[in-house]
């Protein structure tokens, strides 16, 4: 049990990334060399969150934000996705009920994640390979657990 | 033998157009565009400016930038 | 539906043809077809010659074919020239009449050829003349070739008035560019093209008519005019570019055909072999395209729950946690409550005390959102987990995939790269000049790669450029609409603009649903004609790869024998005249050639049925025109003739 306590907040209806980052969403969804280019922004959004949960870290929005998507775009798998990373990161359930400190932690990360994806991407080497083959060493070490 | 019309697939999507004075429009457009197929230098903006007149005071005028 | 047709073909001292030759081709009703039978030194080819030299000024078997006897050919009939002197003329005519129930135009071309002093001739053709009826009087036309434009234009004539024979080359190398350039030219989308342009234009004349609203409106507009400047800038460079792949890839062509042409049977050979993994890479480096995009659809559904792993597991251990101590029962729901309440039982089974009653009261009142959300997620993070892992599957076997396509393109490049060391080494010496040409074609290789590379980077530059042209745009209408005076003007372009973008998602929706439709109706064609128990599946890819799928093999064009691939050019063919809107004629030359008994059968059979509504004319050989064809023709035929050819002379004769 954490000795915090949370308040009971509902989230707004949009979700949030930092204002010049929005470039790096549209070229992660239109270049030829992106594994991105058939995602929604929403998708790509949810991407950066876990990939920044990995590999980036929690970075606070500089700035007004500008909103990406608005949480119709998404489903109730997507959402479990985003209270874990609140979850984890406060490790407790009870972060659950303050919905826009969940909603805020997922678009920090985001934040995070998305940069690093983007040089991932751009950088040099074979996006589509690099990426696959850390994702599929995720699988494989998650099925021997 | 009437002068050749735009192609049946053009006019069909000119159809889907909701908005009824950007249809008249693109319609006149696209006639005068057919009827001058050949032509290398059209002079357009005569024939454009008639069709604008007909449409535009009917035209309302949405803000929405979708 | 009234159709277009050729009423009659009159030819006039034209090559084999002598004197004055009138061919009635008009049909009734549903017998839309007409046969021409004759041989091809008798003149039937140059039947089809005579349309196309009539309405277009040239003779499309003449081209295609480095005949040089029929290029010293006159164009005028031998036995006219009989009769005329050294250096002296003599002249022909051929004439055209179309019309739907009536003749309504009549082109006329004539043609001269002088007897020249040593022997030889010189031949040239006028102009293209036009009578068209006009409440009941024949007028002559001064714009011909517009009119022209209009039933038949010159870039889709191809599609309609053709040599059967040629067209088992269609889907040899480089048929993307021809499949794309009949789709577009059927869709008619330069109306559209030229449309969008000339509103451009016109727009751009309303917004110089914006008065200045003062220093702040007009900087805007300078960055405006900058912005849509240098679009155009990239857009003239990205248009030269594309002239510049087009000139080097005909230069690579040429080279091509020089080396085909070689004494040598080793050079030839090498040439086809090259000519042939050029089209499979083609192929493959498709496929690898496809293949990426699966394997990085599967890359995003497996990616993220894969990346949050850590975060979904220590969250489904704690809702499990959480379960277990009771503050989230498996399944409460509210009904489960009253239930356990009229048991007088509890949740962990044990009779219901005062104190159970009570927790089990607040327990319902406390069930709030959240609770029961929680309960999802000891169901829902399970599920992600599962999907994921299943999709990582999918990843890897994309991944295998794509490793055995790529080896394949490795060892294709290999090859390729081997046949041109080779033929660069090829030192004996001939008439073609095996090493040079090699050399060059090597450099035209690299300059293409470098062209196509700043293609695709000019495109990227364009779109970047346009969304900030737009952006400039806005902030300049901005400042603009804050004086009153123009606010008339802006609405006109806004107006105008909302055309335009109309017209240019139209473009994008017809270009796919041609396809779309072209795909379907070649799909049904091919494998009604084919006629093989198997099934194929035929599609066309926006990148307008044509993929034909066996249940055998996969995407074989290269494989399709070549009377399959005459009968795929016809489907794609008859595809694009039902979908093209154009009402025209059409008339092939050996249509059934090189297409073995069955399918020849079939075509004969259901042609005019594909191709409904569409008069059809068609030029046949002896061993074309067999019994079985003739049978299956004669329920639509309406005109049926022979070429009879004696003395250097044909004349047409009705076939009985």
């Amino acid at each position: 049990m954490s000795e915090q306590i949370y308040e009971d907040t509902s989230p707004g209806r949009d979700y949030y990334i930092q204002e010049d980052k929005h470039d790096l969403y549209k070229e992660l969804q239109n270049s030829e060399e992106s594994p991105f280019t058939e995602a929604e922004l929403n998708e790509i959004f949810v991407f950066a969150v876990a990939y920044g949960s990995r590999k980036a870290g929690r970075t606070p929005i500089d700035g007004s934000g500008r909103a990406l998507f608005n949480r119709g775009a998404l489903n109730d798998q997507t959402f479990w996705l985003i209270r874990s990373i609140a979850v984890a990161e406060e490790r407790t359930t009870d972060v659950l009920i303050d919905g826009k400190q969940v909603k805020e932690i997922a678009e920090e990360y985001a934040n995070g994640g998305i940069t690093e994806l983007h040089s991932k991407v751009f950088g040099p080497g074979d996006p589509l390979v690099e990426l696959s083959d850390d994702v599929i060493e995720l699988a494989q070490e998650q099925s021997s657990d | 033998m009437e002068r050749e019309d735009v192609n049946e697939l053009i006019l069909q999507k000119v159809n889907e157009i909701d908005d009824d004075q950007v249809r008249n429009f693109v319609e006149d457009v696209l006639r005068f565009e057919r009827a001058e197929l050949d032509k290398q230098q059209p002079h357009y903006k005569n024939d454009f400016g008639d069709y604008l007149q007909r449409y535009i005071d009917d035209w309302e005028n949405y803000e929405s930038n979708n | 539906m009234s159709r277009l047709e050729i009423r009659s073909l009159t030819l006039e001292n034209y090559r084999q043809y002598a004197g004055e030759n009138e061919i009635k081709l008009q049909t009734e009703g549903d017998k839309t077809v007409n046969v021409i039978q004759g041989e091809n030194g008798a003149g039937k080819s140059n039947i089809l010659n005579a349309i196309t030299l009539c309405l277009y000024g040239k003779e499309s078997h003449l081209d295609e074919t480095k005949d040089n006897e029929l290029e010293s050919y006159p164009y005028v009939n031998r036995k006219a020239l009989d009769e005329v002197g050294d250096n002296e003329t003599a002249e022909g005519r051929i004439e055209i009449t179309l019309g739907e129930d009536e003749p309504e135009y009549i082109f006329s071309r004539s043609f001269k050829t002088v007897k020249l002093n040593g022997g030889g001739f010189s031949s040239q053709y006028g102009d293209l003349q036009l009578k068209e009826k006009r409440g009941g009087d024949w007028k002559s036309v001064e714009h011909v070739s517009t009119r022209l434009n209009q039933i038949l234009p010159v870039h889709v004539h191809q599609y309609f008035l053709f040599d059967g024979e040629r067209l088992d080359e269609f889907f040899g190398e480089g048929y993307k560019d021809r499949v794309k350039d009949g789709l577009l030219d059927v869709s008619h989308i330069e109306l559209l093209e030229n449309g969008i342009d000339h509103l451009g234009s016109f727009e751009g004349d309303f917004e110089k008519e914006l008065s200045d609203v003062g220093d702040a409106a007009e900087r805007k507009r300078k960055e405006y005019e900058n912005a849509k400047e240098k679009v155009n800038n990239l857009k003239g460079d990205l248009d030269q570019t594309k002239t510049n792949i087009s000139d080097t890839k005909d230069h690579i062509r040429e080279i091509d055909d020089r080396l085909q042409d070689s004494a040598d049977p080793e050079v030839r050979k090498k040439q086809q072999r090259r000519e042939y993994l050029t089209e499979r890479l083609g192929d493959i480096r498709g496929d690898i395209q496809e293949v990426r995009k699966e394997a990085s659809r599967e890359l995003v559904k497996a990616g993220t729950p894969l990346y949050a792993v850590q975060s979904l597991e220590y969250t489904l251990s704690e809702l499990k946690e959480l379960s277990e101590q009771g503050k989230l029962p498996p399944k409460i729901q509210d009904t489960f409550i009253e239930e356990l309440l009229e048991k007088g039982e509890c949740i962990c089974g044990e009779d219901l005390t005062e104190d159970h009653r009570e927790h089990l009261l607040s327990l319902q009142q406390e069930m709030s959102t959240v609770v029961e959300t929680n309960l999802e997620g000891k169901m829902a993070i399970p599920g992600m987990l599962q999907d994921a892992e299943e999709h990582a599957e999918t990843l890897i076997e994309k991944r295998q995939k794509l490793a055995k396509l790529e080896e394949k393109e490795r060892q294709k490049n290999k090859e390729l790269n081997e046949i041109s060391e080779q033929l660069k080494a090829h030192d004996i010496p001939e008439d073609v000049d095996v090493q040079e040409l090699e050399k060059q074609r090597t450099e035209y290789e690299d300059q293409l790669e470098d062209l196509q590379e700043r293609k695709g980077k000019l495109e990227v530059r364009i779109e970047q450029a346009e969304e900030k042209r737009d952006d400039k745009k806005k902030a300049f209408n901005e400042e603009v609409s804050k004086e009153e005076k123009n606010a008339e003007v802006l609405k006109k372009i806004q107006f105008i603009e909302s055309s335009r973008d109309e017209l240019e998602s139209m473009k994008d929706d017809i270009v796919s649903s041609v396809r779309e439709e072209i795909e379907t109706k070649m799909d049904e064609y091919f494998n009604e004609i084919i006629w093989k128990e198997e099934n194929y599946t035929v599609s066309l890819t926006k990148e307008y790869q044509v993929r034909v799928v066996g249940p055998r093999n996969d995407n074989k064009i290269g494989s399709l024998s070549a009377g399959e691939r005459q009968v795929l050019a016809f489907s794609f063919l008859a595809a694009l005249t039902s979908v093209s809107g154009f009402n025209a004629p059409l008339v092939i030359d050996t249509p059934l050639g090189r297409i073995s008994s069955t399918p020849k059968r079939r075509l004969a059979q259901n042609l005019p049925e594909y191709i409904n509504d569409t008069q059809m004319t068609f030029l046949m050989t002896d061993e074309e025109y067999t019994d079985e064809v003739r049978m299956n023709m004669k329920p639509h035929m309406s005109n049926e003739y022979r070429l009879d050819f004696a003395d250097e002379v044909t004349e047409v004769v009705p076939y009985e």
